[in-house]
């Protein structure tokens, strides 16, 4: 037997892993070598100290230390569950039957897209056609209104005549409570302040021709100051105060405006005397007019600035 | 309630069951990591890992293997993991570890005699004895259970071991010679 099978014999005794044959062949060879019995004397001393070495203690519960861990954790069962769900490949099971059958709902749910697209595009072509066709029906009608109300809209020429004194009777009302109502109206009615302030400045300067005028135009003062002088058109051509005023709201240049005074002067003064009659008549109405108009102007003034 | 019933309620979610489990193996758990890894407060952060990793894992465990040997297989490998990431970090520890161990030596070798020195001596022991000769004595292993823990051949086993005591055994008649002396 060599040293190193001796060696190892002797490490299996200090392990209790010889037999008992093994150990009494160990124990003769010792106790004629002290070498080796010095040697197996050590190892068995080393040995003992390590079956002797003190148990350690931990200072601290190291369960208590780790337990918040753990039950921040969220209760192991949830995280073992999780764990497993997410270790599991269970998806690829689920999506091979899923697989299939997907598609085939894809296709009916296309299918039934298709269909319900198709019915509401119908549906749609046919309220399209019944709207247009009764739009149609009901634009034919007001078209043989509308041309029955176009000829009021040119007929207004024809009517400035005669209505002129009948839209004088009520706008009388109008601008004695023109100047008036406005402001009721605006109390009244404080956001429409600027839309209906003009409208009832143009009707106090022409009783008759501004509602059409007004529907058809913007109301501004200057379309407001065109009518007036068709009036006198019929007469003869526009009187100079409404042209002097008119132009001095021009602001065009007080020289020619003078000049344009004297030619008038001179003009009305070649004038036949028994127009100047009708035209001293039509001055005195045309100043009561143009009183009115004046207030009404710097109403319109007032109201637009 | 033994081991195996405790284990089977904490493998069923019993959180009270795996709490005493824990506890049951707390202090071998330590044992094991404060010989191996020589000092107390590495010993706790590993015990404490160890822990957390059988906590977690203990629905993996299989009953083909003794529970001590795959707690102390955990312990082991923990243990590993921290010497790798001490030899990263800082070299010099094996060297600062001397010192102040030789400073305890001489402050308490009164008090506690050949146990400091068989510590001290199974301190510069390489990893895989130390691990060989802690399972084999603190946790009373055969050679089979150390190479079901280990993972490793038998025979290797008991190389390791008997070169660990081979190694002790020298390294303590220098102590002897050197208080002698």
């Amino acid at each position: 037997m060599t040293n190193t099978e001796i060696w190892e014999w002797m490490q299996r005794d200090l392990d209790g892993d010889l037999s008992p044959d093994e150990q009494r062949a160990l124990f003769a060879l010792l106790e004629k070598d002290t070498d080796l019995q010095q040697k197996y004397n050590r190892l068995k001393s080393v040995s003992l100290q390590l079956e002797q070495l003190p148990p350690v203690v931990p200072s601290i519960s190291i369960v208590d230390s780790i337990l918040p861990k753990l039950e921040s954790a969220v209760a192991t069962p949830a995280a073992k569950a999780d764990l497993n769900a997410g270790v599991l490949p269970t998806l690829e099971v689920k999506s091979k039957p899923a697989s299939p059958s997907e598609p085939r709902k894809w296709k009916n749910k296309t299918v039934w897209f298709a269909r319900i697209g198709s019915t509401a595009v119908a549906a749609c072509l046919l309220l399209g056609v019944m709207l247009i066709g009764k739009e149609a029906n009901e634009q034919i009608d007001p078209a043989t209104q509308g041309s029955i109300v176009a000829p009021p809209a040119a007929e207004p020429p024809v009517i400035i005549g005669p209505p002129a004194p009948q839209p004088s009777t009520n706008p009388t009302p109008l601008p004695e409570q023109g100047e008036e109502p406005p402001v009721q109206e605006e109390t009244k009615q404080p956001p429409k302040q600027q839309k209906k302030a003009q409208t009832p400045s143009k009707p106090v300067t022409k009783a008759p021709e501004p509602p059409p005028a007004k529907v058809g135009q913007p109301a501004d003062s200057v379309p407001v100051m065109v009518p007036p002088k068709p009036v006198p058109r019929e007469p003869k051509p526009p009187a100079f105060p409404f042209g002097l005023e008119e132009k001095s709201d021009d602001d065009k240049g007080k020289k020619s405006k003078e000049d344009e005074k004297e030619k008038k002067k001179k003009d009305n003064k070649k004038d036949d005397g028994d127009d100047r009659d009708d035209d001293r008549d039509d001055d005195h109405d045309d100043d009561k007019e143009m009183g009115k108009k004046k207030s009404s102007r710097e109403y319109g003034r007032t109201s637009l600035a | 309630m033994p081991e195996a019933e405790l284990i089977r309620l904490a493998q069923t979610g019993d959180h009270e069951a795996l709490v005493q489990l824990l506890r049951s193996i707390e202090t071998s758990v330590y044992r094991s990591a404060y010989y191996i890894l020589g000092n107390e407060q590495d010993a706790l952060d590993a015990s404490q890992e160890v822990l957390i990793r059988i906590y977690r894992k203990l629905d993996t465990y299989q009953e083909k293997a003794k529970f001590s040997t795959w707690v102390q297989r955990i312990v082991s490998n923990v243990c590993m993991d921290k010497f790798r990431a001490k030899k990263e970090t800082v070299s010099i520890d094996e060297h600062e570890m001397i010192i102040p161990d030789r400073n305890n030596v001489e402050d308490e070798i009164l008090l506690t005699g050949l146990s400091h020195d068989i510590q001290e001596a199974i301190g510069k022991l390489p990893k895989q004895y130390r691990v060989v000769v802690v399972l084999r004595y603190l946790e009373d292993f055969s050679y089979q259970e150390i190479a079901e823990t280990l993972e490793l051949p038998l025979n290797t086993v008991k190389s390791y071991l008997f070169r660990a005591r081979q190694q002790l055994q020298e390294l303590l008649y220098d102590y002897q010679k050197g208080g002698i002396g």
